[in-house]
């Protein structure tokens, strides 16, 4: 899965998730603006939590051993 | 019995006389029917009262006339028809005899009774015949021949059954005044006094549209007031109607028609005044045709609820000071929390000097637990008109209550030229219902400015969602959102439209969202937005056209 994380949020333990996609997606890198870091993870890495009654997306405690290689 | 003059003296009359001997006077002879015929009479009274004569009682006449005796009878005829025998028999009836009669049968209506001189009808005191009921059957029933009839002395006594009816003629008019809201009714004759009871119809001439009048006979204007309200509302009365009025000594009383037939207007300056109206509109039912404005002065007011069955018909209308607000008139030079707080206090100075009446209220103040702020239940989608809604301008929390303004769950409501500003939470919000907002704005408020959520639909047309602390649109659980005609969403801290699990959301005609600090259009779990050509927007989450976001789209056409 392609996943499109605030780069302002990277360093926290659950970084905030701007957007997915398929791990096939033709979407490029730069989609989403300069302020996002690209990320390779499974579905699993990814959870979700509702915040001030609206659902967020965040990256779980261990999103960094779940790294998968870019294809 | 006669008179039994002494013996062997012709006058019938003649006295008797004691014997003299110092005179030579010789005494008169009692006969012996003069000892006899009184003696049998009496004791006729005695057996005839029911008492054995005994020769050691010598009160037994005072006895027997103290207990009158000799008038109770036992009825032994049929349904309806009394019958009794009398020792000795009557052979007539005397005017005044009165009879105490035990009724073998109850009456099933008018009766007779016959005492042995012929039948007679028995008869209330009015001369009305008996009801069924009125003799019952082991009852006392004391009559008295009137001469023609036995009248029932004791009716009501013992057996009761329904009144008699007793007709009245109410005084009656026709309303000759040509102004609305006051009636003329001039009665002839002329009523001269009207007092605490006075009881008056009156056919009426025109159709109130407001609290009326009535003058009787010249005697001074006084109120007509509404049965289990005050004041009468618009179309109480109807021309053609009839009427009853009663008089409490201040004010007359009548039973209002049910029914708001036009157009009307009702001005109220205050909540509490809101609040009695619509527990007087309560009894009125408005029609398909007719719309009813409540028309709020100038001022501050509370958050308050409203309900009415026609409420489709309702519109809650403030008053403007100016021109109603458009996208431009907003302050919205960006999305840090530095630049909404600046132009948050631009914009309530702006909304203020073109909103006459203000709603404010605090975090703390939700009618109802986990509702909105100012609500509508029940059926019918009413309409809010240009009111400004403001809050403390301070966080609440997390759903300390769904929203500023908007229906009660399940419910309809249309907000038209409804401005909020400064809520805790979310500012205009719907759940399992529909809101339509036309030219409504929220702005610098610490919430959503417009949530849809949980299966609701919102609808915004030429409104605008600035600087709020969290989403400017919110679709959330299966909601749907769609943004009609130039509705800008701009410089709101999270997302400008958002859609999320299951939601949809519309971009139609010409909409802007821009400058929004996450992203201006986002979806995400099998969500969707659709986009026309020519709206416009920067950042877009999943990109256009491409599904991400877990099975979620944003279609740009």
């Amino acid at each position: 899965m392609k996943v499109f994380v605030f780069s302002a949020t990277i360093g926290n333990a659950n970084p905030s998730v701007g957007a997915t996609y398929a791990e096939t997606s033709s979407v490029p890198d730069d989609a989403h603006g300069p302020n996002m870091t690209v990320l390779y993870l499974p579905e699993q890495a990814i959870r979700y939590r509702i915040d001030q009654g609206r659902q967020w997306s965040e990256l779980v405690d261990n999103w960094q051993e779940m790294q998968l290689p870019q294809p | 019995m006669k008179y039994v003059q002494p013996y062997g003296i012709d006058d019938v009359n003649a006295p008797y006389i004691n014997g003299d001997p110092s005179i030579g006077r010789m005494g008169s002879i009692p006969p012996a029917a003069a000892f006899e015929h009184p003696m049998r009479e009496l004791v006729a009274v005695i057996e005839n009262s029911q008492m054995p004569a005994d020769e050691g009682d010598l009160e037994q006449v005072a006895k027997g006339v103290r207990s009158q005796r000799m008038n109770y009878v036992e009825d032994t005829g049929s349904v309806n028809a009394l019958s009794v025998a009398l020792d000795p028999p009557l052979t007539a009836y005397s005017i005044g005899l009165p009879l105490r009669v035990k009724v073998h049968a109850t009456n099933t209506g008018a009766a007779t009774i016959d005492a042995g001189a012929g039948s007679r009808a028995i008869k209330k005191p009015t001369g009305a015949a008996p009801a069924a009921g009125d003799l019952p059957a082991g009852g006392l029933v004391e009559l008295v021949y009137d001469g023609t009839n036995f009248q029932m002395i004791n009716f009501g006594g013992a057996g009761g059954g329904p009144g008699d009816a007793f007709y009245i003629n109410i005084p009656y008019t026709v309303d000759s005044s040509v102004t609305r809201n006051l009636v003329t009714a001039n009665f002839s004759p002329a009523i001269t006094e009207i007092h605490a009871g006075s009881i008056i119809m009156v056919k009426m001439a025109n159709t109130n549209n407001g609290p009326t009048n009535i003058n009787v006979n010249g005697l001074g204007n006084k109120p007509i007031y509404a049965l289990g309200a005050a004041a009468l509302l618009p179309n109480d009365i109807v021309a053609g109607d009839v009427c009853l009025l009663c008089y409490d000594g201040t004010r007359w009383w009548t039973t209002p028609n049910t029914i708001i037939l036009e157009n009307v207007t009702i001005n109220v300056a205050n909540t509490t005044d809101l609040n009695s109206l619509f527990a007087a509109l309560g009894r009125k039912r408005i029609t398909p045709t007719a719309v009813v404005t409540i028309k709020l002065a100038s001022g501050v007011y509370t958050p308050f609820i409203t309900y009415h069955l026609n409420a489709d018909r309702i519109v809650v209308e403030g008053t403007m000071l100016a021109a109603l607000p458009v996208t431009t008139d907003f302050a919205r030079t960006g999305n840090s929390s530095g630049a909404r707080a600046s132009d948050s206090a631009n914009n309530i100075a702006m909304l203020r000097s073109r909103y006459g009446t203000e709603i404010q209220f605090n975090n703390a103040a939700v009618p109802i637990a986990g509702e909105m702020i100012i609500g509508h239940v029940g059926p019918g989608r009413i309409t809010i008109k240009n009111v400004l809604v403001t809050g403390q301008n301070v966080y609440a929390s997390a759903g300390a209550f769904f929203g500023a303004i908007g229906p009660a769950h399940g419910c309809n409501m249309l907000c038209d030229g409804v401005a909020v500003w400064g809520s805790g939470w979310n500012a205009f919000a719907v759940s399992q219902g529909n809101l339509d907002c036309i030219r409504c704005f929220a702005s610098g408020n610490h919430g959503v400015g417009f949530m849809s959520y949980g299966g609701s639909r919102m609808s915004l047309y030429y409104s605008g969602s600035f600087g709020n602390a969290q989403d400017g649109c919110q679709a959330g659980v299966g909601a749907m959102l769609y943004l009609y005609n130039d509705t800008i969403c701009q410089m709101n801290a999270w997302t400008g439209v958002f859609a999320w699990q299951g939601s949809t959301f519309l971009l139609k005609t010409t909409n802007t969202v821009t400058g929004n600090a996450l992203f201006d259009l986002q979806s995400s779990d099998i969500s969707a937005g659709s986009v026309n050509a020519g709206n416009v927007y920067s950042t877009a989450s999943p990109a256009p056209n491409v599904v991400g976001n877990f099975s979620s789209l944003i279609r740009q056409f």
